[in-house]
């Protein structure tokens, strides 16, 4: 029972899609222990309720615990992996789970944490997986507020990280891990039961942090030296700004980034070329003169460099032992080996490339023969390059290099703890030949272990492997085949006992006995041997059997990699044109509406401002930065009333709104506000155009005013239509009775002398009567009554009615007919003549008698389908400062005329939509020339 | 003197009926004068006449009007138009309603036009 209360029992929750996250850590876990009590863990996990899950057959075989899916409420035991069935939720009532069936439960991860956290309390452990959701967030907060353990995956390494994101952001994960140091976790808990959890507030803090270190980076620091581990992490909570280790430990556990920099702190080394370089020339000169004496021909060198940082030391002793060398470099074959704990560190180091200070630490002499010059500084040649192999090793776990002739190992010792100190001692000794030498730092020294060197140089720390009884205890390091190491020389352990030993003197039969002895001792010892061989063998193939199938296992993984990553890059190829098309598009756009000379913007459904083109400026107050910001915030220079409300409309209604509006400044535009239709028809917005209307308003304005003044013009015309009737009619009655008394007169009276002055009268009378009808024509004229006249033919006809006229003068008349023989135009017959006599007779009156000459012509235009009168005469010509006013009634520049003729003309050519122009040249002639439609639309009236 | 023709007179201004009264009555016409269209209309019901000369403003009846009803109950009667009222001489034939008259003659005339026509048209 007992048991049973101290039972830690581990909630999982995960999503649908969380399989593979549980997957994942299931096989991390290691396999339950016969003395171990164990946790019980419960799966819950989000199912389809209407399929039968597949969930525990599929994770019975991914780990070793016996997986049950809770059917019926059952004890919970040690060691068992229980998961949800589908359709119910779980709940654990007194140390029983308990399937509650619920037809709809959204957070069944939340409801079970909760029953957890109040059954077990301090025992109990949720962990949040991948997933998507907020399901688990209450229920680890629950957890955490009984004094249980809350664990939530690393977002990153989530395939759905919703659910873990959404715990963190809450402040309910107590830890942040990845699946397998969730696993190492659950291992640590499983292993030390529940005075693990109940003592975790006073956990010391750095135990904490070498376990996350070694959880996530997979590196074990708790060899390295306390003092210093400290002085890094020191350096770390100033640079945060915490006083507290165990709110750096919060800190480390929240985020991800703040563990890997304390690691990358801890894997700091100071390092250059030549470090300590009396060092260098000692063992130039104590060390390299004796390997090359004791070497055996045709066996290479073997260098090791233990902790090699980014490759300077290396180097270093490459470059000093070909100095040394010198022309017997070539015929010597030698391999350097350099490791170190930094992947990073091992990458720069193959590089080969050194910034330009590297300078001051190398001759000129070494810079020219070892280092080729970069743009960024140097890099060591291929002949140095190719004497070194760089691997990734950690000293105190990985299998060390065999049978070297030197090892050098400057300042890494001080890094170390003494313990790990006198194994790595112990390791390099087994690892050099006989006789091999040993270098290490200034400040390092052998510590209790000089017995297994003999100094060769005390000051510069330089050492000579003595042999010894002594065999390294090393085995193979789990983490080495795990980590990928480069195995280079896996060591073979080596029998290096000490032979029997026989006394002398005694007895024969002491003798033999002691020989006996001494071989049974012997013989025993050679058992012992080979056991020792067939273990170490066995050790040896089964690892061989590990790497062969972890092979196995890497095979399709690889071929899954490259898969998708084929897939990635033609994703990529498509998103690269894509994004290409757009860009281009996005250019169209620009160009386009940085070419139009109309300001135009779009703006959103919610009235902002979403692109513009720099025309707008004109309109608006505004600057690239105001994108986003509402149309209706920016100050227009517009006589705009309410913009928003237009667009609002138009958003409203998806009419099109068209309205005219003016600038500050007078000029008009036409406000044309659309709908902005997506590909998907779906309305985002609207497009306001701005169209510059200010021309077509002025001549609009303009036009309006004209047509008012012919209105009023045409109105006061017909008044003086009427009064010009009228007194005509007066006058010309009593003009008659005038004339006809003359005529009684002249009758009654024979008186000669009187003839003269009825004469008079009679001449003053008609005279008259020629302005009265002038007069008359001019303000009478009415309408014209369009029929269809041949132009030719009408023409001869008035000019044979004239040709007596102009016979009596000798003026000469001629007339050419330059379109179709039958042409015909739409007019006022009575009206065309008119202006035939009125020309005619302004010519007439123009030319001098005898050499005058008057021209008339007709042609079509049948581009402006309109008939083309000309006449043209030799005459005296117009005075140029008259010509603007001929047109004015009753200006003339003759001696007799009303002054009407030009002003009738023009008002008859006017009436049939027709121009007349004049061209006159004073002292050369006179043309005037008139245009008159073909055709004439029906009128209304 | 009087040569056996009559002419009707229909004008309004009497100094103008006085003055072609003498001229037409010196070329031998028997002058018979209305001041106004249904006189005159009145008088051609009764009274045969070669020749009306016929003013168109007039009060009452127009000289259109009269011109109607004359050539409606007498389509033979020849009448002169004398008018002051119109346009030009190319005017007078356009406008259908002046078409039944034999003449049309603009004041102010010259008298001996106006005998010209007269004696063509009586003969």
């Amino acid at each position: 029972m007992a048991n049973e209360n101290n039972l830690i029992v581990v909630g999982i929750g995960a999503s649908a899609g969380g399989l593979e996250a549980v997957s994942e850590l299931l096989e991390a876990l290691s396999p339950p222990k016969k003395n171990r009590t164990g946790l019980a863990y419960v799966l819950v996990q989000h199912l389809d309720p209407r399929q039968k899950s597949a969930l525990a057959e599929i994770l019975s075989r991914k780990t070793a615990l016996p997986v049950q899916e809770v059917k019926t409420s059952q004890r919970l035991e040690p060691g068992h992996l229980y998961i949800i069935s589908p359709g119910t939720s779980l709940v654990i009532r007194q140390g029983r789970l308990v399937p509650v069936s619920t037809a709809v439960r959204l957070k069944p991860i939340d409801l079970f944490f909760n029953s957890l956290a109040e059954e077990k309390k301090q025992l109990s452990v949720g962990i949040v997986l991948s997933g998507t959701g907020s399901d688990g967030t209450a229920g680890l907060k629950a957890i955490k507020a009984a004094g249980g353990m809350t664990i939530v995956q690393e977002p990153v390494t989530a395939k759905y990280p919703e659910m873990p994101k959404n715990c963190i952001e809450q402040g309910c994960a107590d830890f942040i891990l990845n699946t397998r140091a969730i696993a190492f976790w659950l291992d640590r808990l499983a292993g030390e039961g529940a005075g693990a959890l109940a003592k975790r507030p006073e956990r010391d803090v750095l135990a904490i942090l070498f376990h996350l270190l070694q959880s996530v980076k997979g590196v074990d620091f708790t060899y390295y030296k306390p003092a210093t581990v400290l002085r890094r992490i020191d350096r770390r909570m100033q640079m945060l700004d915490l006083n507290n280790m165990s709110d750096y430990l919060e800190k480390v556990r929240q985020d991800q980034a703040e563990l890997n920099a304390l690691y990358k702190d801890l894997l700091i080394n100071v390092t250059e070329f030549f470090r300590e370089p009396a060092s260098y020339q000692a063992t130039a000169k104590k060390v390299f003169p004796r390997l090359m004496k004791d070497r055996r021909a045709g066996e290479p060198l073997r260098l090791w460099v233990a902790g090699c940082s980014t490759g300077e030391e290396a180097y270093s002793l490459a470059i000093s032992l070909l100095d040394y060398l010198g022309r017997r470099a070539g015929q010597v074959s030698i391999q350097i080996f350099a490791s170190d704990l930094s992947e990073a560190a091992i990458g720069q180091a193959r590089s080969g490339q050194y910034p330009e200070t590297i300078k001051k630490h190398l001759t000129g002499r070494q810079l020219r023969l070892y280092f080729t010059r970069t743009k960024t500084g140097y890099r060591v040649t291929d002949s140095i390059r190719r004497l070194c192999v760089f691997t990734r090793q950690d000293l105190t776990q990985d299998p060390p290099f065999s049978k070297v002739d030197l090892i050098s190992c400057r300042n890494v010792l001080i890094y170390l703890s003494s313990p790990a100190q006198q194994s790595l001692l112990k390791t390099f000794h087994y690892a050099l030949k006989p006789g091999g030498f040993l270098v290490l730092g200034k400040s390092e020294g052998l510590g209790g272990l000089a017995k297994l060197f003999a100094p060769v140089d005390s000051r510069q720390k330089i050492f000579q492997k003595k042999e010894s009884a002594n065999r390294p205890s090393f085995g193979l390091g789990r983490r080495s085949l795990l980590a990928g190491t480069k195995v280079v020389d896996v060591p073979l352990p080596v029998m290096a006992g000490p032979g029997p030993k026989i006394k002398a003197g005694g007895k024969h039969h002491d003798l033999l006995m002691a020989t006996r002895q001494a071989l049974q001792a012997v013989i025993e010892e050679r058992d012992s041997s080979i056991e020792e061989l067939k273990s170490a063998n066995e050790e040896i193939q089964s690892s061989n059997e590990e790497l062969q199938s972890m092979n196995e296992e890497l095979e399709p993984a690889k071929e899954e990699l490259q898969s998708s990553n084929e897939e990635l890059i033609t994703l990529n190829e498509e998103l690269k044109n894509g994004n290409q098309e757009l860009a281009r598009l996005n250019d169209d756009l620009n160009n386009l509406l940085g070419s139009i000379n109309i300001p135009i913007v779009i703006v959103d459904g919610h009235l902002r401002l979403r692109r513009f083109n720099p025309v707008l400026t004109r309109l608006f107050n505004l600057i690239e930065s105001d994108i986003g910001r509402p149309i209706t915030d920016i100050k227009a220079k517009l006589d705009l009333p309410d913009l928003g409300a237009v667009i609002e409309e138009v958003l409203r209604t998806l009419h099109v709104s068209v309205s005219e509006v003016r600038d500050n400044k007078g000029s008009w535009y036409e406000m044309q506000v659309r709908p902005y239709r997506t590909t998907k028809n779906k309305i985002e917005g609207v497009v306001v155009a701005f169209v510059d209307i200010t021309e077509r308003k002025l001549a609009q304005d303009l036009l309006n005013k004209s047509t008012a003044e012919k209105l009023e013009r045409s109105g006061r015309l017909a008044d003086l239509g009427t009064l010009a009737a009228t007194v005509a009619h007066e006058l010309r009655n009593p003009l008659g009775v005038i004339a006809t008394a003359v005529y009684n007169l002249r009758q009654k009276n024979k008186d000669a002398g009187l003839d003269q002055h009825l004469d008079s009268i009679d001449k003053k009378v008609f005279e008259s009567s020629q302005i009265i009808s002038n007069l008359l024509n001019f303000a009478q004229i009415s309408p014209p009554q369009f029929v269809e006249l041949k132009i030719a033919s009408l023409i001869n006809e008035a000019i044979e009615a004239c040709r007596p006229k102009f016979a009596k003068k000798q003026i000469a008349l001629e007339y050419r007919h330059n379109c179709r023989k039958d042409q015909s135009v739409m007019a006022d017959q009575i009206q065309f003549i008119q202006i035939l006599n009125n020309l005619l007779e302004n010519s007439l009156e123009a030319c001098a008698a005898g050499i005058g000459r008057v021209e008339l012509l007709t042609r079509c235009d049948p581009l402006d389908n309109c008939l083309i009168l000309t006449v043209k005469d030799n005459g005296r010509g117009i005075k140029k400062e008259y010509l603007p006013k001929l047109f004015i009634p009753f200006f003339t520049v003759k001696t007799k005329g009303t002054g009407l003729g030009l002003s009738v003309c023009r008002q008859i050519v006017e009436l049939h939509h027709g121009s007349i122009i004049l061209d006159s040249v004073e002292g050369e002639g006179t043309t005037v020339m008139i245009k008159l439609p073909l055709r004439q639309e029906p009128s209304v009236a | 003197m009087l040569n056996g023709k009559t002419i009707l007179l229909i004008e309004d201004d009497e100094e103008m009926r006085d003055e072609l009264g003498g001229v037409l009555s010196g070329q031998g016409y028997a002058i018979m004068s209305a001041g106004d269209g249904g006189t005159g209309l009145a008088f051609l019901r009764e009274n045969r006449c070669d020749l009306v000369l016929l003013d168109l403003k007039l009060p009452g009846l127009n000289g259109r009007e009269i011109l109607r009803i004359i050539k409606r109950e007498h389509p033979r009667q020849k009448v002169f138009i004398v008018t002051g009222s119109t346009l030009s001489g190319v005017r007078q034939t356009a406008d259908p309603v002046l078409a039944p008259a034999d003449a049309v003659i603009n004041k102010p005339f010259r008298v001996e036009d106006l005998i010209g026509l007269i004696t063509e048209a009586l003969g």
